[in-house]
């Protein structure tokens, strides 16, 4: 191959996606950046710009300053959670080749709950340390679990029946919760409003302990991008091309669980987030996860934002948590996803 | 070659036929059996228990000191609940599971029930709502959810899978909203909330289970009638077709009984969960694969209920709602799953 | 018993906008095998769901001795019309003759009893196809010609004056592909059931078929006997591709070979195409 690119050829057909994506990535920045904004300006008191760039200076001399101070931590936390979500989602659809999954319809929330209640209720757990390692622990089970359940019979493991185990372990794993919770009035009301995914209570001092298991799993997750593009193929294909189809897959899903994990160990769980990302990012940059899982963290976080600033402004004068706006938000675009896709593929 | 068979074949084919509907029927009788004894050990023990004659005495109208009221007020309103709701569950999640060719599709598991509950959480917590207004409440959310979720998965006609994966949706977004509903709730609340979250024959009256005698008569003969319309939609629904069910019409009336009875039973003990998820897989178990185990199942059902019930009641160091023990079974149920499909490699 | 007829007038169906059928009109001649082949995505197997009521079409009818498909009651049709589709379903576990049975299906009515008749249907069709031994055995367990033939089992014990298959040979190695093909001329020629079905073979088609249906975007290309239909000229048409037709000598009738760009001798060689790689002139 040689000579100049005639308008039209494959090369210059290349260039003009990349294009694309580099615009795009522009436009996801600004829009992050904007719906920061937005967070730390709205909610039950709204604040000016200048009370915005007094209280991120650190003065607590107003209200309004004071307002910001809280809302900052606040707005890390749901873009970190945003991020590790969207990430997450577009690395177990990738995982298990499966568009349906998602954390929440998946069951791994659910076994990180079950944990994190067990935890409180037999060991007394209360350190937030502590939450985070049994939260990972238990999504890592219940993920196993769901795809183990989800490959029974024939077929391998398909998105109908992966979306049936994950809501079967979800129900099994919300009884046994109940079961422990029941008898324990102390740790019901804890565990009550954690149930409900949120990120209203954030803290510098929550959100630094999970800072490492976020920046393990993120580092995992983008490190996969190349082998989930292979395993994309197949696992035949992949193997065909030099894959190590298992190395592969388990590191991939041990970076989603970490973040997963971490994410419910703080939030509690917050569904839908992961499965309607990475199917919007796809429509904007394609299906090359070089490209997708930095787009998925991104759009994440600001889909997270603006689920929760939404969350603040409809239910005035009080809040209505994270959670419950994503999946408001989550359920419509699943909907939409299995009904574009032909029965066969299910 | 000759193509009329030999009579004895024929004589075979018809022995065969008999036998394995004897064997149906011996089955269908020992799991009656247990029911009775289940029945039994639900009217005997409560915080004393009372000798099975005493029992009789007390039903019968007899005075039994100590045990009459007990008896006749608490004990056989909550078997009755526990016996017609179980058998409601088995036989509407039977038919959910045979109807989408999915031994995991039961209405527990794709949202048919979390309408239900839903409506109840919001009508209780949110609305100050008691009594027979949640019940109504309950059945009607009940089935428009159900609706909604056919009407979704219609494209041309309805697929089983899209109707699966539509129902997994929608209840995800019910189950935030009851979590969220349940978050705000004052603990005085909470007891009767959880009800609706995990099921329960806590409190049973006799008013309560005559809704669910109804239902279950009405669809549950309805689905009777249809047992060999049930049975060819077992295999493709091009199939079934070819052999002349009218799909159309005869999916709806199905969709419609099993809802019908999934959502009355919700309404008046909550889901219990998992009892129409396991009694398919079980009956079709203990009956063999020849044809979809409609009766059985909603006899299973019921002994699942009472035997649940009277184990979270009388055998546990707290008293649980019958729903959390149902619940915790499904969880070994679906390791046992996996065992043996890693065992028998391949079929589940 | 008089064979029944079957046409279709004027069919136009399809799943989207765009119609697979455009105006179709065809006589499937009663008694006989038809055969129907075409290139992928043709509307082969849209036609069939069409014939057998599985796909309502947006303009035309199909009618069965007079009487359009479509005023017939469900049940009445499934007596005289039976259908295997491509993939069909069976459920895990069930023995070979509790499938068989669920052909009685359309013969029972809602309150009557299993009767004589019906285990005498059973035992008919299951001893038609060979499968009486397998009786006790779990569908799943069978290899995939048995598979096959237990289908045509249940379709048979149904009864029917005409039988629709969809690539009833699909999946099935060359042998089982003959053995599926003899039995359906057994039936065709003991009972004297009409039989219609979709292939992907065409020298099977040609050579089993009495009267082949070639299909191209929706519409007739060419019907009649396989001589008449099995041409150089109506393949290259139909499938675009260049081909030979000779006298298959095992029975009489025309088959093809495909003419390709590579290892072709010098008489075969298609006009037009790439020489040799190895650079001898064509």
């Amino acid at each position: 191959m040689s000579g100049a690119l005639a308008p039209g050829s494959p090369q210059a057909g290349l260039r003009g996606v990349r294009h694309a994506r580099m615009a795009w990535l522009f436009v996801v920045i600004c829009a992050l950046a904007a719906a920061c904004l937005l967070s730390v300006g709205i909610g039950t008191r709204s604040v000016g710009w200048a009370e915005i760039a007094g209280g991120l200076r650190g003065h607590t001399d107003t209200l309004g300053h004071s307002v910001v101070a809280v809302r900052v931590p606040r707005t890390v936390m749901a873009v970190l959670a945003g991020a590790a979500l969207g990430l997450a989602g577009a690395v177990m659809q990738g995982v298990t080749r499966n568009p349906l999954a998602d954390p929440g319809i998946l069951g791994v929330n659910a076994g990180a709950a079950m944990a994190v209640v067990l935890g409180m209720a037999w060991f007394g757990m209360a350190r937030l340390e502590a939450f985070l390692w049994t939260a990972i622990l238990g999504a890592g089970l219940a993920a196993c679990f769901v795809y183990a359940v989800g490959s029974l019979g024939r077929g391998g493991a398909t998105p109908l029946k992966l979306a049936l185990a994950g809501a079967a372990t979800s129900i099994a794993a919300s009884s046994l919760t109940v079961a422990v919770m029941l008898p324990r009035n102390d740790i019901a009301g804890g565990v009550r409003s954690w149930q409900v995914g949120g990120v209203g209570g954030a803290t510098y001092d929550a959100i630094l302990p999970c800072l490492p298991f976020l920046a393990a799993g993120l580092m995992l997750c983008l490190a996969s991008a190349r082998s989930l593009n292979l395993l994309a193929l197949g696992d035949e294909a992949a193997a065909g091309l030099g894959a190590r189809v298992d190395r592969a897959r388990a590191g991939a899903a041990l970076g989603a669980v970490l973040l997963c994990g971490a994410t419910t160990a703080i939030c509690g769980p917050i569904g839908f987030v992961g499965l309607v990302v990475p199917h919007l990012c796809r429509l904007l940059v394609g299906v090359d996860h070089r490209w997708l899982l930095p787009f998925s963290a991104l759009t994440g976080a600001i889909l997270l934002l603006c689920a929760d600033v939404l969350g603040r402004v409809v239910a005035r004068p009080s809040e209505m948590d994270v959670g419950i706006v994503t999946a408001f938000v989550g359920a419509p675009v699943f909907i939409w996803i299995v009904r574009q896709r032909r029965v066969r593929d299910l | 070659m000759s193509l009329t068979a030999p009579a004895p074949l024929a004589a075979r084919v018809a022995s065969l036929r008999r036998a394995r509907s004897r064997g149906r029927c011996r089955i269908a009788a020992l799991i009656g059996g247990l029911l009775a004894v289940g029945i039994t050990l639900t009217l005997s023990v409560g915080h004393s228990v009372t000798p099975p004659l005493d029992v009789v005495r007390a039903l019968t109208g007899g005075d039994v000191p100590g045990a009459g009221f007990s008896v006749r007020e608490l004990r056989l309103p909550r078997a009755v609940l526990a016996t017609l709701a179980g058998m409601s569950f088995g036989l509407g999640g039977v038919v959910f599971q045979t109807l989408l060719r999915n031994p995991l599709a039961s209405p527990d598991i794709i949202g048919i029930s979390s309408g239900a509950s839903a409506a109840a959480v919001v009508a209780i917590v949110l609305l100050g709502w008691t009594g027979a207004a949640v019940s109504v409440a309950a059945v009607l959310a009940g089935l428009a959810v159900a609706l909604l979720i056919y009407l979704l998965a219609w494209r041309d006609r309805v697929s089983g899978a899209r109707l699966i994966l539509i129902g997994i949706g929608i209840s995800a977004m019910l189950e935030s909203i009851i979590a969220w509903v349940l978050s705000r709730a004052p603990a005085w609340t909470l007891q009767e909330a959880l009800r609706w979250l995990t099921g329960s024959v806590n409190g049973a009256t006799v008013d309560q289970a005559l809704p669910v005698l109804l239902s279950l008569g009405l669809f549950g003969g309805l689905l009777l009638g249809l047992r060999r319309e049930i049975g060819a939609m077992r295999l493709s629904d091009d199939t079934a077709a070819a052999l002349g069910v009218p799909l159309l019409r005869d999916k709806a009336l199905v969709i419609l009984a099993a809802v019908g009875l999934i959502a009355v039973a919700t309404a008046v003990t909550g889901p219990i969960a998992f009892v129409a998820f396991l009694s398919g897989p079980v009956a079709a178990r203990v009956t063999g694969p020849g044809r979809a185990p409609l009766g059985t199942a909603a006899l299973i059902g019921a002994l699942l209920v009472l035997i649940g019930d009277f184990v979270g009641q009388h055998l546990l160091p707290a008293r649980y709602p019958v729903g959390v023990v149902t619940g915790a079974i499904g969880a070994p149920y679906l390791l046992y799953l996996i065992v043996r499909a890693n065992r028998q490699g391949g079929h589940a | 018993m008089t064979a029944p007829t079957l046409q279709a007038l004027g069919l136009r169906a399809g799943y989207g906008a765009t119609p697979i059928l455009k105006d179709l009109t065809l006589a499937l001649p009663p008694g006989g095998i038809s055969a129907i082949v075409g290139a992928n995505a043709c509307g082969k197997s849209t036609l069939l769901r069409c014939l057998s009521r599985l796909l309502r079409p947006e303009r035309g009818q199909v009618v069965l001795d007079g009487r359009s498909v479509r005023d017939m009651p469900t049940r009445d049709l499934a007596r005289r019309l039976g259908l295997l589709p491509q993939a069909p379903i069976a459920p895990d576990g069930i023995t070979v003759a509790d499938l068989v049975s669920h052909g009685r299906h359309p013969h029972q009515g809602l309150l009557s009893r299993w009767t004589r008749a019906d285990d005498a249907a059973v035992a008919d069709a299951l001893a038609a196809t060979r499968t009486a031994e397998l009786a006790e055995r779990a569908v799943d367990e069978l290899s995939g010609g048995q598979r096959q033939r237990v289908w045509i089992a249940m379709a048979l014990a149904q009864e029917t004056d005409i039988l629709l298959l969809d690539e009833p040979t699909t999946f099935l190695d060359i042998a089982h592909q003959v053995e599926v093909l003899d039995l359906l001329v057994d039936l065709n020629r003991g009972r004297g059931t009409t039989v219609v079905m979709v292939l992907h073979d065409l020298n099977l088609a040609a050579r089993y078929a009495d009267h082949l249906i070639a299909l191209r975007d929706g519409q007739i290309r060419a019907a009649g006997t396989p001589a008449e239909v099995l041409t150089e000229e109506i393949v290259q048409q139909v499938f675009g591709l260049s081909c030979v037709v000779i006298e298959d000598p095992t029975s009489g009738r025309p088959m093809m070979l495909p003419r390709g760009r590579h290892r072709m001798t010098q008489a075969h060689r298609a006009p037009g195409r790439d020489p040799e790689p190895d650079g001898t002139p064509p």
